[in-house]
């Protein structure tokens, strides 16, 4: 049977990862912590298990299209692309944040009750359009990348919806958080397909993870 | 002229690509006539409530609508086959005698692409046998599946059994709640057990155990057999394991594989649900046990899409010869006999000429003086 590929986030999640992965005992080559490095796919001490490093946002689709089999998400990304194709399996209780409402401080509301209506800057635009719709309101997104508590400021609109962990940001940028819609945790995902047909090698994985996670 | 955009999830099936879907389609139905397997065609689309007869109270979101003007009714383009043929098996087709052996070859819309299929316009392709009783059908169908996949070249593949309705048994018996059953399902779905022994201690321990029968029959079969199940549950566990023991020794070579708590989309199976996987861990068939009212039914679908991606079967394996606008009925009706695809020039060229656009045709041959010579 094929090798299993590991797909991780660049970026902050990794840097929690890291020692979680050396505890477990998957060593992935030197050059998988070299920031340098070209390379997109890394060996590891097992044989039978790569590991690529994607972004964030981009975990759950390899993984959801088999390209990966296991795989490290956010609840964010989860929620955003909400693939039916992944088992999410653990919380790693690694990444921990929250993705919240945000607004300029002393603005008049986007929206009226009346109206219905609402502005919102943000990188996830399915989780705010069903949050808002289920409070019977309807979200109109305009998608940013990044610095997203800038659109306030530049006055494109005046509510944001982003990933707040310390909240240093949103109150740098005279915003205030008004509401939560998603507590974060990084889980652990494994595509349904391979679950059941490389199940042994899966599970070996995914047991090593438990017992450090779950003591 | 530049090419038209097409909507998301639509594309076109270009000559190579057309003749492969087709090739596919009508082996599928070749055998399945051979079988005494009949064919039906039902139409496009539907008045809503006919198509979506059997899971009404669902919101079946994943189809076009569009209104009838003339009756002024929402109809629904079908998103599954498999629909039509329950509405007409007890409709219709409601006196034909049982058993009733069933196929089907035809385009389905659906609403949302996913990240699995990334088409919205499929080809399905089936075989239902309705009016089963307690007979035991999955030997005929499992030998159908790999006499197609045989005739595709999809050399490798995997079956893995599921049961649909395990979730319900043992709701009845842990006489859980609707939020508690939702409760449940949901962690079910990510293969956790965490939390249920909230509900119930019991409940959570054998949900441990059922959670961890994933993999090949062997191994698993044998670990099912040491769980302590309840009342319900362990019929339904029972009878999931007479089936499986059949069918393992029907096919003793076969790559066969379980996950009894799998929770997916398709809700109207019960008893076994399978789906058959490829090398690449794409979807080539999925199937089962359902009822339409009160008869039992089993049956399979495919869709082309996918196999065409994961068969080797080659479409032009016939040589191409190439003659001028002049050649005669019989002697062009001759060389089809002997197996060329005859391509005929549409005006009189001379010898050079034909030689030249038997060429630019992908000819092998061409026609001189009814002498057959090679294009090298």
């Amino acid at each position: 049977m094929k090798k299993i590929i590991m797909a991780v986030p660049k970026g902050r999640i990794l840097d929690e990862l890291n020692p979680i992965l050396k505890r477990i005992g998957i060593l992935p080559e030197k050059d998988f912590y070299s920031h340098d490095s070209r390379k997109l796919m890394f060996e590891t001490n097992f044989k039978f298990l790569n590991i690529i490093r994607v972004r964030s946002f981009d975990v759950a689709t390899f993984v959801a299209l088999g390209a990966a089999q296991i795989g490290i998400a956010g609840d964010d990304v989860l929620n955003e692309f909400n693939y039916e194709e992944i088992y999410k399996v653990l919380d790693l209780k690694i990444g921990k944040c929250r993705l919240s409402i945000a607004k300029k401080k002393n603005s008049i509301s986007d929206f009226s009750d009346k109206e219905g209506h609402i502005l919102v800057a943000t990188k996830y635009k399915n989780t705010v359009t069903n949050y808002f719709a289920k409070k019977g309101i309807r979200a109109e997104c305009i998608k940013l990348n990044g610095a997203i508590e800038l659109a306030p400021k530049l006055g494109i609109c005046s509510t944001i919806v982003d990933l707040v962990s310390t909240g240093k940001t949103i109150k740098e940028n005279n915003l205030k958080e008004t509401d939560i819609l998603l507590k974060i945790t990084s889980k652990l995902i494994i595509n349904k397909i391979a679950y059941k047909l490389m199940n042994d090698n899966i599970t070996s994985i995914l047991d090593k993870f438990k017992k450090i996670i779950n003591g | 002229m530049k090419s038209q955009l097409l909507p998301e999830g639509f594309r076109d099936s270009l000559p190579d690509l057309a003749g492969k879907e087709y090739l596919i389609s009508s082996s599928f139905l070749n055998l399945m006539k051979k079988n005494g397997y009949l064919l039906i065609k039902p139409p496009l689309l539907e008045f809503e409530r006919s198509l979506f007869f059997l899971t009404p109270e669902k919101d079946n979101i994943d189809s076009f609508r569009l209104l009838d003007p003339v009756s002024q009714k929402m109809m629904g383009i079908r998103p599954d086959i498999t629909l039509q043929v329950a509405r007409l098996a007890c409709g219709s087709l409601n006196e034909s005698p049982r058993p009733l052996r069933l196929c089907y070859s035809g385009e389905i819309l659906k609403a949302y692409n996913n990240g699995l299929n990334l088409s919205r316009q499929i080809t399905q392709i089936g075989s239902e046998i309705i009016g089963i009783g307690d007979n035991f059908c999955e030997k005929e169908l499992i030998d159908l599946i790999i006499e197609i996949l045989k005739k595709l070249k999809i050399k490798k593949f995997f079956i893995n059994f599921t049961m649909p309705t395990l979730i319900q048994s043992l709701s009845k018996d842990f006489n859980l709640t609707r939020d508690e059953l939702d409760f449940v399902k949901e962690k079910y779905q990510n293969k956790n057990h965490k939390g249920i022994e909230k509900i119930s201690k019991n409940l959570e321990e054998i949900s441990k155990e059922l959670l961890s029968i994933v993999g090949l029959v062997e191994a698993n079969i044998k670990k099912l057999k040491k769980i302590n199940f309840p009342k319900l549950t362990l019929i339904e566990i029972n009878n999931f394991i007479k089936v499986i023991d059949k069918i393992r020794k029907k096919f003793p070579n076969l790559n066969l594989y379980m996950d009894p708590l799998e929770i997916d989309g398709s809700d109207y199976h019960t008893g076994l649900a399978f789906k058959v996987f490829s090398e690449n861990l794409k979807e080539l068939f999925t199937g089962g046990n359902y009822k339409v009212f009160k008869e039992n039914c089993i049956g399979f679908s495919g869709y082309v899409e996918n196999l065409v991606k994961e068969s080797l079967l080659r479409v032009d394996n016939m040589k191409k010869i190439f003659v001028n606008e002049d050649l005669s009925d019989n002697l062009k009706k001759n060389l089809q006999k002997k197996g060329f695809i005859v391509i005929k020039a549409i005006k009189k060229l001379n010898i050079n000429q034909i030689k030249r656009n038997a060429r630019i045709h992908g000819c092998e041959f061409y026609l001189d003086e009814n002498k057959i010579l090679s294009t090298d």
